[in-house]
């Protein structure tokens, strides 16, 4: 059965997770490394609002320090999360090539 | 310019949030280089913020404001409407004679023919006689009359109209037709106007307290049903 079921994240959340599986980054950082690696630019609202929502379930969290430019980490929740998507969305991914490769 | 626009808009912000981001943020808008698009951008995201950490009460208010306001602008853009009194008495040597006088009466006096002579003669409902057929226009008009029987024998006539002169005018008219066709169908009952119409001094409606006081509860209303969904669709959000 090609169904999965997956509770859908946004991307900005996903691509996050997906920055912060590297290593702890403040915003500007998560900003550039996304940029970097997915070619979207996360826009400072959108960043911060879905930092704020993964934050709320603790999926991520701030490392402590002092400075302005605060770094956060994924959590092991945040982790598990990132799997989950991780795995659902390369299901999707190897049946769309599969079902193209049969037209 | 965008420095100055984006530093406003972070006030924009939940308190809440302010006190816990505010810093961090500001530095991040440091370190951009800020398009309008992120202008637009750090604004949906206040909006956004403010629908899902604001007090419920907040938005209640600003939608109960919002509400107030419309009904306000709506109820004074409300012609004031304005109705006349006019007080007949029946005398009958047949009992009970009143209701069955006055019936018999008001088939003629509020006839179609009737009511269209009064409308030409007073130009009344110009702009419904410009758009609508004149056979609306007459139904319109009885929708402005009232007529009232009173145990005391006596007939109450009432006219409402915009115009307070004409509102008298046509009242008048009205008792003056109903003693006419009285005396022309020559029935055992005499009409007697004992209280003619008055210059009315205050309108009658639109009552603009209670319009803008029903659109400040709806609005509040719809705040917290707007409140409400929008936050649980954000929570849900990941």
């Amino acid at each position: 059965m090609d169904y999965v079921n997956r509770k859908k994240m946004s991307d900005p959340a996903l691509l996050i997770l997906a920055s912060l599986a590297e290593g702890d980054k403040h915003g500007y950082a998560i900003m550039e490394d996304v940029q970097a690696f997915a070619g979207e630019r996360l826009g400072p609202g959108t960043l911060y609002g879905a930092i704020t929502r993964l934050e709320d379930r603790g999926w991520i969290r701030p490392v402590n320090a002092d400075e302005r430019r605060r770094p956060y980490r994924l959590t092991a929740e945040g982790r598990k999360q990132l799997q989950t998507q991780l795995t659902s969305l390369d299901q999707i991914v190897k049946v769309g090539q599969r079902r193209l490769k049969q037209i | 310019m965008k420095a100055a626009v984006l530093s406003f808009l972070v006030r924009l912000y939940p308190a809440v949030w302010r006190r816990r981001y505010e810093a961090e943020f500001a530095a991040l808008l440091e370190d951009t280089q800020p398009s309008w698009s992120d202008v637009f951008d750090v604004l949906k995201g206040a909006l956004q913020m403010q629908f899902a950490k604001s007090l419920t009460l907040k938005f209640a208010a600003a939608f109960g404001l919002l509400g107030a306001i419309v009904a306000g602008i709506t109820a004074y853009a409300l012609p004031d409407r304005y109705m006349a009194t006019g007080i007949m008495t029946v005398h009958s040597q047949d009992s009970p004679a009143t209701s069955n006088t006055t019936f018999h009466l008001a088939q003629t006096v509020f006839s179609r023919p009737a009511l269209t002579q009064v409308i030409e003669k007073h130009d009344l409902y110009r702009s419904e006689r410009a758009n609508q057929p004149l056979e609306n226009v007459v139904d319109r008009m009885r929708r402005d009359i009232r007529l009232q029987l009173t145990p005391l024998n006596t007939i109450e006539v009432s006219f409402v109209h915009t115009d307070r002169h004409k509102a008298q005018v046509v009242t008048t008219e009205i008792l003056d037709r109903f003693v006419k066709e009285n005396l022309i169908r020559k029935v055992n009952s005499t009409l007697q106007i004992i209280d003619t119409p008055s210059l009315p001094q205050a309108s009658i409606s639109p009552n603009r307290t209670t319009i803008a006081m029903i659109g400040l509860g709806g609005g509040a209303l719809l705040g917290v049903a707007i409140a409400s969904i929008r936050r649980m669709k954000l929570r849900k959000a990941i």
